[in-house]
């Protein structure tokens, strides 16, 4: 499941710097924690660290992960690597791969039909908070943050209900989206 | 020479009495002592409970008193048949780490941190890992994923 540590602040106000690891609840429900992991913004996850995969919110031992380790990740799964225009290999940014999603995803939100939450990983659809403070698309999008910036921006992966492939795809740092820790 | 045969004398009922008191397939205690010390310190222990109703102890005095129904031992433990274990619902802390238990569905073991499934693989969860379970901060606990080698 996602990560789910710390305590809940509701969707109108912005995650702070205050030593207490903070989270959004989808809707402002906290049952949703529970079931779909938090949802947090960019800063607050990297414990206001802009080191690439740094341990942040995640437990001792683990830490979050870079652009790099979720690319290793999909490549492991079969993605062609490389960023050969048009073929959607796992260093081009949109959607990339074929099935790799359905495999992150459960098999219950699997879109092709073909290895269906093979992987494991049993990625939530658990929406996002917007930066524009509202909560948006539980139960058809999955973002999760990397800790590779790229400018201002940060790069992420989408997975949609509609959607076997994953997105590689850069977003605001307000967002409030999903997180995943990787094992030291 | 008299010393010595005493105290082969003494052995041999020690002997004697440990096979008495362990059966292949049960803890056998004695049925009115209360408790008897082997010169090794191993003791056991009879409570009585009125009929049927006794509670098994056996106590290796180095590792301190068990509670009732419960058994110490600091050697290694041979059993010829099968074990069967039960659940447990103690949280996972150093004071316990070793442990195993079946939660009615997987096995679970003990790491002194965590209770992690000793299944052959994992379900849902952080991934790329090599542990099954992990926990927070805030005691909630997560199911990890190996993904790839």
């Amino acid at each position: 499941m996602n990560l789910n540590v710390g305590t809940m602040v509701v969707g109108t106000s912005n995650q702070t710097n205050n030593s207490v690891i903070e989270k959004y609840c989808y809707n402002d429900d906290p049952n949703i924690c529970v079931t779909d992991g938090g949802l947090y913004q960019w800063d607050e996850m990297m414990q206001y660290s802009t080191t690439g995969g740094v341990q942040g919110i995640c437990p001792a031992g683990w830490h979050l992960p870079t652009d790099t380790e979720w690319v290793t990740l999909e490549e492991t799964l079969g993605m062609c690597s490389g960023t050969t225009t048009g073929s959607g290999c796992s260093d081009a940014a949109g959607w990339r791969g074929m099935d790799q999603g359905d495999q992150l995803k459960t098999a219950a939100d699997c879109f092709g039909g073909v290895n269906c939450g093979t992987s494991g990983f049993q990625a939530l659809l658990a929406g996002y908070r917007n930066t524009n403070i509202s909560f948006s698309n539980r139960g058809t999008h999955a973002h999760f943050w990397s800790t590779t910036e790229s400018g201002s921006l940060v790069w992420v992966r989408d997975l949609l209900s509609g959607e076997a492939r994953i997105s590689r795809s850069i977003g605001s740092k307000a967002n409030g989206f999903s997180v995943r820790c990787v094992k030291d | 020479m008299k010393g010595l045969l005493v105290c082969i004398f003494i052995i041999a009922a020690f002997l004697l009495s440990v096979a008495v008191f362990y059966s292949i397939n049960n803890v056998v205690f004695a049925e009115d002592d209360d408790a008897t010390t082997s010169a090794s310190g191993f003791e056991e222990e009879d409570d009585d409970k009125g009929e049927g109703g006794k509670k098994a102890r056996l106590q290796d005095e180095s590792l301190g008193t068990p509670q009732e129904g419960h058994i110490n031992i600091s050697g290694n433990a041979i059993i010829g048949g099968s074990v069967k274990i039960g659940d447990d619902s103690a949280d996972c802390t150093s004071a316990i780490a070793g442990t195993i238990r079946f939660n009615g569905t997987s096995f679970e073991g003990c790491d002194g941190v965590a209770w992690i499934s000793l299944s052959a693989s994992g379900s849902g969860g952080a991934f790329t890992c090599g542990v099954d379970q992990v926990q927070d901060v805030d005691g909630n606990r997560y199911n990890t994923v190996l993904i790839g080698t």
